[in-house]
């Protein structure tokens, strides 16, 4: 069956160690969580196709390390990227003050074209833990964070429960395409195998 | 107790039962005379404890090692200790590392009291500024940098921990996966310039299943890491291990230029697809158990008999290869890659098997990169693939194959390469090519590294490495040639003057190499014609290229001088074969050294067992057999010289047993002799130097 050309979206996904990154693309592509996960090393990714609108792209969604000292190479797995998604763990302060961190390295080793307008977005994730009740950062710091830096979008997100990860995903699969260069896909991915090929028919994004 | 070919291994790492479903199965299987039992590690032992560590490579290279013995071999083939020392030395020596190990672990736990306590932390304990994030985790008297920067990476590791094998019964208790955390912790204190960096986590996890001895543990991973700690080391525009991947990117740009252009063309000449595999050596493109028997495997290829006094020196120091000073005893006591290395002279610690691994990965999956991959997203794919249906044996024989081409390669390519491959060992012994008893330089088209080094090595069946008896030695220096060098082999004058000069204190070689110059003078005029394929053999052996002539015959070598007294001591360590040298006409395959094994099986049944995987292993080994003049008649060792006998009989193409048969032919036949008849035998040659680039393409690994 002859397949209509399709956009190929490269995500990035960042945040520290432990916060969830595998996960959450496992339980988006997967639909599955696992007490088994390993941690990444390097980098990896996994592809989905979503619908929108009237337009099928796939999205290939890269995790990645996170201890900060595999940061260097960065600029090689960030390159074409269309979009970037930063995670942390709401029970954790410290994957939450890093955001900085993340955010500012990716922009100077991805090196977009319009750093301003560069899409990014905010999950807080693993907010099933403990019922909430070990959450050191609130969803409003959360938000004025993310305000302060272009009004990037924001999630909560539990992996485990997969509480609005689709949701999340979607988003993101929506701000790439807005923001995606298409000659420069289409010329290395011309039709792309998928290893995921469900088709996201969901609308709606709250960004 | 006795184990055969087909137990099951979930006895030994055993997986839990709600993960039996998503765990690859393991392909290893402990083969019954090929895998190092537990039988045959303890009679590898003489009375007061020294070990036939050469016997021993053999059978891991074989057939890997069996679970039951895994931890004691590895603290051998790791360079834990020396195999050439007594139960009583390492016994000390045990003893004295598990008081440092004490040491450090309570500086640590003086800083951290967690440490060593069963539990493990997964939360920072300390604020990038050093201020405590729970007052009672840290003793606040450490606010020094080097104390800082450990504790920040403490919950790192914890957060791996948690996440290691989790498959794995064995980490269901809290306490086996603090034993792990405290190892890297004190392995973070001590090694304070690498620190942790994820991925240790990985390379400890089997250290800490296989010794029960947390300090031994501790010890075998230390010694892992000799080797593997460049890889992580971290700097702010590069990890260590790109090192590695930019030698992996020469190594295909060497061996498989096209597939390297594809890469390349997909903008993944960085080979950053590769780094988790070098990073954790495989650990995630194979099951626990079969990436253990691939370590294995390795370690024993990369085996060096100087390991361990290198590792007693502190790490700065040790960085230096272990290359040079190996006299030809030593050499056989290397595994088959690292042999090679040492005998190319090639120094560089970034060639370790390891990269070799990744290469044959790769070559296996040419075809599909080559034909499918319209982006890196593309190769990570077809690669990702090869997760748990790889054969460890069969990846490190591959690797071995393509070290050798590479090594052809280089050693062509670079001249100065090429001098430090001629003057290895400086100290007035003379060199590794001057025990190798060099008997003759072959320079070819195309060069291509054929198997005269061994001719038994690459054999479909690959039988025992069984480096020379030492009347066959029969070491033979081969360095390829590319065609297109041939208007300018002013290097082949280099390298050819260099060896002279190593081997310019053996007065016996004196002659031959005499000759050798010759050659080059007629090199020089040969070259006028186009081609340069010629060889230059030892002063007794001239003509022996020539098809058919019995010269060819490895029994009187040139080596000969250099030796039967010297060598004859070793003898019995090699008793393993039966038939004597002499009569083996045919064929001393797998089923001839299955044979005398069964005797010696029966033989040994009263051998005491040595649970050599948990307890140190000082009791006497009763059947110090392989040290005992009563084997003499066992010897054997001949495979070689069988394979030489042959030789003598086919002619020279007999000497090597590449698969490839028609390389062979072009290599060796077309050999041009220095003989004194060789000079017109060489004009003919160079009549013809097409047939000779094509007949010696490239085998093996396409």
């Amino acid at each position: 069956m002859e397949m209509p050309r399709r956009a190929l979206l490269k995500v990035i996904v960042l945040g520290d160690s432990g916060v969830g990154k595998t996960s959450l693309m496992n339980q988006y592509v997967y639909k599955k969580f696992s007490q088994q996960y390993k941690a990444t090393i390097g980098a990896d990714f996994v592809t989905k196709e979503v619908q929108i609108d009237a337009k099928l792209v796939t999205l290939q969604i890269w995790d990645t390390a996170g201890q900060e000292r595999f940061q260097s190479l960065g600029s090689a797995f960030y390159r074409g990227a269309d979009c970037c998604v930063l995670v942390y763990d709401v029970n954790i302060q410290k994957s939450f003050e890093i955001l900085n961190n993340w955010h500012k390295e990716f922009v100077k080793q991805a090196d977009p074209v319009d750093p301003e307008a560069f899409p990014f977005i905010l999950f807080g994730n693993k907010i099933d833990v403990d019922g909430g009740s070990s959450r050191v950062v609130s969803e409003k710091t959360a938000r004025e964070w993310c305000a302060s830096r272009g009004d990037i979008p924001y999630f909560e997100t539990s992996a485990k429960e997969g509480y609005n990860v689709h949701e999340a995903f979607l988003c993101v699969a929506k701000m790439a395409l807005a923001g995606e260069h298409e000659q420069e896909h289409d010329i290395y991915f011309p039709g792309i195998s998928e290893t995921v090929s469900e088709v996201e028919q969901r609308g709606g994004c709250a960004c | 107790m006795k184990r055969t070919g087909a137990e099951d291994l979930g006895d030994f790492y055993p997986i839990r039962p709600d993960c039996q479903a998503d765990t690859p199965k393991p392909r290893f299987k402990p083969r019954a005379g090929k895998t190092l039992s537990e039988r045959r590690w303890n009679a590898a032992f003489s009375e007061d404890g020294h070990l036939d560590i050469e016997k021993v490579l053999r059978r891991i290279q074989r057939g890997g090692v069996h679970p039951a013995i895994k931890g004691s071999v590895w603290e051998f083939v790791l360079g834990c200790f020396d195999p050439n020392s007594t139960y009583e030395e390492r016994n000390q020596l045990r003893q004295c590392r598990r008081e440092q190990y004490i040491r450090w672990k309570a500086e640590c736990q003086h800083m951290v009291p967690v440490i060593g306590s069963g539990k493990l932390i997964t939360t920072p304990i300390i604020t990038d500024a050093g201020q405590p994030v729970i007052d009672s985790a840290i003793n606040s008297c450490f606010s020094d940098k080097r104390s800082i920067q450990w504790m920040l990476a403490l919950h790192q590791i914890g957060l791996d921990v948690v996440r290691t094998d989790r498959a794995l019964a064995f980490y269901e208790s809290e306490k086996n996966q603090a034993k792990l955390w405290d190892i890297l912790a004190i392995y973070a204190w001590v090694d304070n310039d690498i620190s942790y960096v994820q991925g240790m986590n990985d390379i400890c996890s089997p250290m800490v299943i296989l010794l029960e001895n947390e300090a031994d543990a501790f010890w075998c991973f230390e010694r892992a890491m000799r080797r593997l700690r460049e890889n992580f080391r971290c700097s702010a525009s590069s990890m260590g291990v790109q090192t590695q991947l930019s030698t992996l990117s020469q190594v295909i740009k060497t061996v498989d230029p096209k597939l390297h252009q594809h890469l390349e063309d997909l903008d993944g000449g960085e080979y950053l697809f590769a780094f988790r595999m070098l990073m954790v050596l495989f650990r995630r493109e194979f099951s626990f158990v079969d990436s253990l028997y691939l370590w294995e495997l390795m370690w024993a290829m990369e085996y060096n008999p100087n390991i361990f006094s290198l590792y007693e020196k502190p790490i700065a120091e040790s960085d230096k290869s272990a290359a040079s000073m190996l006299n030809n005893k030593l050499l056989k006591q290397c595994g088959k890659f690292e042999r090679n290395k040492v005998k190319t002279g090639c120094k560089d610690q970034q060639s370790a098997l390891a990269v070799f691994l990744v290469a044959s990965v790769l070559e296996a999956k040419n075809k599909r990169i080559l034909k499918e991959a319209k982006g890196l997203d593309d190769v990570v794919q077809i690669l990702s693939d090869i997760t748990g249906n790889m054969d460890a044996r069969k990846v490190c024989k591959e690797a071995l194959k393509i070290h050798k081409k590479y090594l052809s390669k280089i050693i062509v390519g670079f001249g100065t390469q090429t001098l430090s491959f001629a003057r290895p060992g400086q100290k007035g012994d003379f060199g590794i090519l001057g025990d190798l008893k060099l008997q003759f330089v072959i320079i070819s088209y195309k060069g291509f590294y054929r198997p005269q080094i061994n001719p038994t090595y690459n054999d479909e069946e690959e039988p025992e490495m069984q480096i020379g008896f030492p009347t066959d030695v029969k070491h033979v220096a081969h360095i390829g040639w590319d065609g297109p060098s041939v208007n300018s082999p002013s290097w082949v004058n280099v390298i050819l003057l260099s060896l002279f000069g190593i081997m310019d204190k053996n007065s016996s070689l004196i002659s031959h190499l005499k000759l050798v110059v010759m050659d080059i003078e007629k090199l020089r005029d040969a070259k006028e014609e186009g081609s340069a394929k010629w060889a230059s053999e030892g002063s007794n052996r001239k003509g022996s290229q020539a098809p058919n002539s019995p010269a060819g015959a490895p029994s009187s070598p040139v080596g000969s001088h250099s030796s039967p007294t010297r060598d004859l001591p070793e003898l019995p360590k090699s008793s393993r074969r039966r038939s004597s040298s002499g009569t083996s006409a045919e064929s001393p395959s797998r089923e001839k050294t299955d044979k005398p094994k069964q005797s010696r099986r029966s033989s040994r049944n009263g051998t005491k067992e040595l649970d050599g995987t948990r307890t140190s292993r000082n009791h006497k080994d009763p059947c110090g057999e392989s040290e005992s003049p009563s084997n003499l008649p066992d010897i054997p060792k001949k495979s070689r010289r069988k394979k030489s006998k042959d030789a003598s009989v086919e002619g020279s193409t007999s000497r090597s047993r590449s698969k490839a048969p028609a390389q062979e032919g072009g290599g060796e036949s077309e050999m041009i002799t220095k003989s004194s008849n060789s000079n017109e035998q060489r004009q003919n040659r160079g009549s013809s130097p097409s047939r000779d680039v094509e007949e010696s393409g490239l085998s093996g690994i396409s």
